[in-house]
């Protein structure tokens, strides 16, 4: 069943589609402190959807690539040691991206609350960046432990923040729509998941001054996470690779 | 992702993922832009616009520009594509794709913007080699030309040896502190003795030798302002300057190996977006497409074979050839797209 409607505004203005879009709900009303993204307006509810990406999403967007290119700018790759910690990096910030992508598109709707929410995704973007000047690998220096233990708590952060924004979504779509209420709860209770699995990365690294054993971590995520977010964890799996020969 | 599988009602099928992704792609293309107008002024700033100049900026442009890739260079065509981006947006879907081609279709973009971002930064490291085989040749010239008639004199001679090495821009504080006193050595040694002594003699011998240590030296302070030293074992002053050369391009092999590996697997990207996306739905449009994109991925991985023959993968590093590489391929791969679409 289609369960999206894409919001079209008439206007007197002739703005391009994209604004309109964006600027849809404050056009008609005032920014409120939580938006529902369920349109109830038709009879039968359905999801809100944009047809474009929102100027909030392409912010974000240039957050990412200022990230790539502080990465860049620190990191030469010219070695198989340089290539890993390049591509370990990337997993970490695109996935992220790409898990507040999922979510922005299918739920996102201007609000204050969902401001706030992008301003802390954005400062943990930044957050990655200062780390990745120190991602270096196979071994982690002494004076570079810092950067790994930090980037396990703003993945954290991240993803936990992620699970408050499905949780709230939950309240809005619990009523009216209940199956795809309870996908969402699963997803909210497989972003937990994995945030507990990030602070017991940055736990373990503090008490042990290392990572967790390859086992522990491939096993948590086999078991309870969904395929994709497998490969999300690619961020501390390539912090796993370090750990083993920082360990040796 | 695996979540909306078993629930299609917050699946991403009428969202607009697509357009994300495609943002995202042409972003990080946009950063590999930035990066080529920079090895842009680092080529002609010190020496301005020359023959070879143009050869290398061409090849390192048209790595991710397109059809009207002199529009780069020439303000009066205006009108510019990137090839990337083009083949990128050819095979990106137009309509609504099925529940599990959307979720294939975006879990590949993973490795298709790391191959894309390596094969932006690969290329970035291959136009700076080359960009350094350039100042050497121009180096070089420079000292040809100091003993050729009209003979300028041994102040001047010096003086224009020295002006050579400053337009090189060389950011000897970056690892370069040792080449920087020699140089300088070297400079102060050919300003106290004949520039051009007759050949034969133990002063063309002497001048010589310092010619080809200052060629060292430079090489040497070229590859280090690039952070690409040579492993300890070596001892580099043992080398001229040709086989100093050769050693510093060898260290960039792997460079080279994972340029032609991501570009490879960018090419079986491409083939695997056009089967997802289905925007011909002609058989034979579809598989004559697809087999030149798999030829030309093959084609390109064979490329990391020269690796094993270092003469050839030298001669190759060092030709503006390898920069015209990968465009040939994707103009070829384009140019197939175009010809079945037309004739099936």
């Amino acid at each position: 069943m289609f369960t999206g409607r894409t919001v079209h505004r008439k206007s007197c203005l002739q703005l391009p589609r994209r604004l309109l879009d964006s600027d849809a709900d404050s056009h008609h009303a005032p920014l409120s402190w939580i938006a529902s993204p369920v349109d109830k307006t038709n009879g039968s509810p359905r999801f809100f959807r944009y047809s474009d990406a929102t100027p909030i999403e392409l912010f974000f967007d240039l957050f990412f690539v200022a990230n790539l290119s502080t990465f860049t700018a620190t990191h030469e790759i010219n070695n198989m040691n340089a290539l890993g910690a390049y591509i370990g990096f990337l997993g970490v910030i695109w996935f992220t991206w790409l898990q507040v992508t999922l979510f922005d598109i299918r739920f996102a709707r201007d609000s204050v609350f969902e401001r706030i929410c992008k301003a802390i995704q954005l400062g943990a973007m930044v957050g990655f960046a200062s780390a990745g000047t120190r991602f270096t690998t196979p071994r982690v220096l002494d004076e570079n432990v810092w950067a790994f233990q930090s980037l396990s708590l703003i993945l954290a952060g991240s993803r936990v923040l992620l699970a408050l924004q499905y949780s709230i979504n939950l309240v809005f779509i619990q009523p009216c729509m209940k199956t795809a209420a309870r996908g969402i709860y699963y997803t909210a209770i497989l972003f937990c998941i994995t945030t507990l699995l990030y602070v017991a990365v940055r736990g373990y690294s503090v008490h042990q001054r290392n990572f967790p054993p390859p086992d522990v971590l491939h096993r948590c995520t086999l078991h309870s996470i969904q395929p994709m977010d497998f490969v999300q964890i690619y961020g501390p799996y390539g912090l796993r690779f370090l750990a083993l020969s920082y360990s040796q | 992702m695996g979540v909306t599988c078993a629930f299609p009602e917050i699946g991403f099928q009428d969202t607009h993922l697509n357009v994300r992704m495609g943002l995202l792609t042409m972003i990080i293309i946009g950063e590999g832009v930035i990066a080529i107008t920079r090895i842009v002024n680092k080529t002609v700033r010190p020496g301005g616009w020359t023959k070879w100049s143009f050869v290398h900026i061409l090849g390192v442009t048209t790595s991710v520009v397109g059809h009207y890739t002199p529009s780069a260079l020439l303000p009066v065509l205006t009108k510019r594509q990137y090839l990337l981006w083009q083949v990128y947006f050819d095979v990106s879907p137009r309509c609504r794709l099925g529940r599990l081609t959307q979720q294939i279709w975006a879990q590949l973009h993973f490795p298709f913007h790391v191959a894309l971002i390596l094969l932006l930064e690969g290329s970035q490291i291959l136009a700076l080699a080359l960009d350094v085989t350039l100042k050497l040749k121009y180096l070089k010239e420079t000292l040809v030309f100091v003993c050729e008639e009209p003979r300028p004199s041994a102040d001047r001679g010096v003086e224009l040896i020295q002006s050579t090495i400053s337009d090189m821009e060389i950011p000897f504080s970056r690892g370069a502190t040792q080449e920087w006193a020699s140089i300088s050595s070297i400079l102060e040694d050919l300003s106290h003795q004949p520039l051009c002594p007759e050949p034969g003699t133990s002063s063309w011998i002497f001048t010589e030798d310092l010619f080809s240590d200052l060629v060292g030296n430079v090489t040497a302070a070229l590859f280090s302002s690039m952070d690409i030293n040579p492993s300890k074992q070596v001892d580099i002053s043992l080398l001229d300057s040709r086989q100093l050369l050769q050693m510093y391009m060898t260290v960039l092999d792997f460079v080279y190996a994972y340029f032609f590996v991501v570009a490879s697997i960018s090419m079986g990207l491409f083939t695997a977006f056009l089967v997802l996306s289905r925007r011909h739905r002609r058989r034979l449009y579809l598989g004559l497409s697809m087999a030149t994109r798999i030829l030309l991925a093959i084609s390109l991985a064979s490329l990391v074979s020269f690796t094993s023959h270092s003469p050839l993968a030298y001669s190759f590093m060092t030709s503006p050839v390898i920069l015209y590489a990968f465009t040939l391929t994707l103009l070829t791969g384009q140019s197939a797209l175009r010809f079945s679409y037309l004739h099936f």
